[in-house]
């Protein structure tokens, strides 16, 4: 239960640090287009990889095991199709 | 032409969507132009009548920002997003999603031209739920650390662009903004054609789904409570629910049968219609 509740908080945490970060770059462009190119020299790539960073941080917290082919699923019979682990 | 069952649903849901077009999207705009008839003091009064007269996604930052109360309370339409589709979800579940947004369904029905192979299934290798609300926790929080970033990184917005350059007024591209750009490529291609369901913006980044998917699960066991609710004993495990389901919701436990997310659950009915032993319904708690 410990590790499924920090895997959460990881995955809440990084999500809403992804987008904080996100808001916080986003200062540096002015707002209406000057052309500084702030965007795409620095805005655009940190800003890409600060979702990209939360999204790994989330996804190795929360990545699970437990796909239906692994765990064993259900014929419409009822009975068990995949083998199940003992 | 005979049509399945889960075909005649998405047909009917691509109706309900045609129907929220007109109510939201420029050239129709049909609920903000009766708003701003009836309130012409508010935002749906003085702005142009498009998609940004009945934003979805501003009132929440606006919420967390004490400066914009005034203009929160003066503007009833912002109302919707922050009490109107919370309240409405808890009688009868996210039914605006499954059945009324267009920007939702637009990804949705694009991803179904892709073929599965190629598409990325959040569903147990991430925890959604857990990332959805980080996500419209930061949406929340950043209006204090920089400004509201909800404006630029909004879906509605490009579905505006994209049905108004359908009806001839393309003018809306030329106001894309770098942020803009982004958030038009995440929910049309990672998010949505390359996503398994095609509602990978839904899931994560969309701030009234989230708030209608809390309200949901919140009040999911109220005895009024309208939800997609299974009938374990018929159920086979055969899957089919968890295949058809655009939000990812719906899970099948070897153990219990199916599972639905009433976190992610927008009520949409497809696994209704698809589910061969009519195992699940949508129908108040028994």
């Amino acid at each position: 239960m410990i590790g499924r509740s920090r895997e959460r908080l990881l995955s809440f945490a990084g999500a809403a640090g992804a987008v904080a970060l996100a808001g916080v770059l986003m200062r540096a462009c002015p707002g209406s287009c000057t052309s500084c190119s702030t965007c795409a020299t620095a805005v655009l790539p940190t800003g890409v990889s600060a979702i990209a960073v939360g999204f790994a941080i989330a996804g190795s917290a929360g990545v699970r095991s437990r796909r239906r082919g692994e765990m064993g699923g259900r014929s419409r019979e009822g009975e068990r199709t995949k083998q199940e682990t003992i | 032409m005979h049509l399945s069952p889960l075909w005649a649903n998405r047909l009917k849901r691509l109706i309900g969507f045609a129907v929220g077009l007109v109510l939201f999207y420029a050239p129709f705009a049909l609920l903000v132009r009766g708003f701003g008839v009836l309130f012409p003091a508010s935002t749906a009064g003085t702005s142009i009548a498009d998609a940004h007269g009945a934003c979805l996604r501003m009132p929440f930052g606006w919420a967390t920002q004490p400066w914009m109360w005034p203009t929160l309370g003066s503007s009833p339409i912002s109302w919707l997003p922050l009490a109107v589709l919370p309240l409405a979800a808890v009688a009868a579940g996210p039914l605006f999603c499954g059945w009324m947004c267009p920007a939702g369904a637009f990804p949705e029905n694009l991803s179904r031209a892709v073929p599965d192979r190629f598409k990325f299934d959040f569903k147990d290798r991430v925890d959604i739920v857990a990332l959805r609300y980080g996500f419209f926790g930061g949406l929340l929080v950043v209006p204090f650390l920089s400004s509201s970033i909800t404006c630029s990184l909004c879906n509605f917005n490009q579905m505006q662009n994209i049905v108004s350059a359908t009806f001839g007024n393309a003018s809306g591209f030329a106001l894309f903004t770098t942020m803009g750009m982004l958030a038009a490529a995440l929910w049309i291609v990672p998010l949505g054609m390359f996503t398994k369901g095609g509602r990978g913006w839904c899931l994560f980044l969309c701030p009234a789904g989230t708030a209608m998917g809390l309200a949901s699960r919140a009040s999911a066991k109220m005895p009024w409570a309208l939800r997609v609710r299974g009938n374990h004993d018929t159920c086979t495990g055969c899957g089919t629910c968890e295949e058809v389901c655009p939000m990812r919701a719906a899970s099948v436990d070897p153990e219990k049968g199916h599972d639905i997310n009433m976190h992610l659950c927008i009520d949409c009915q497809d696994c209704v219609s698809a589910c061969p032993e009519k195992s699940l319904e949508y129908r108040r708690p028994s």
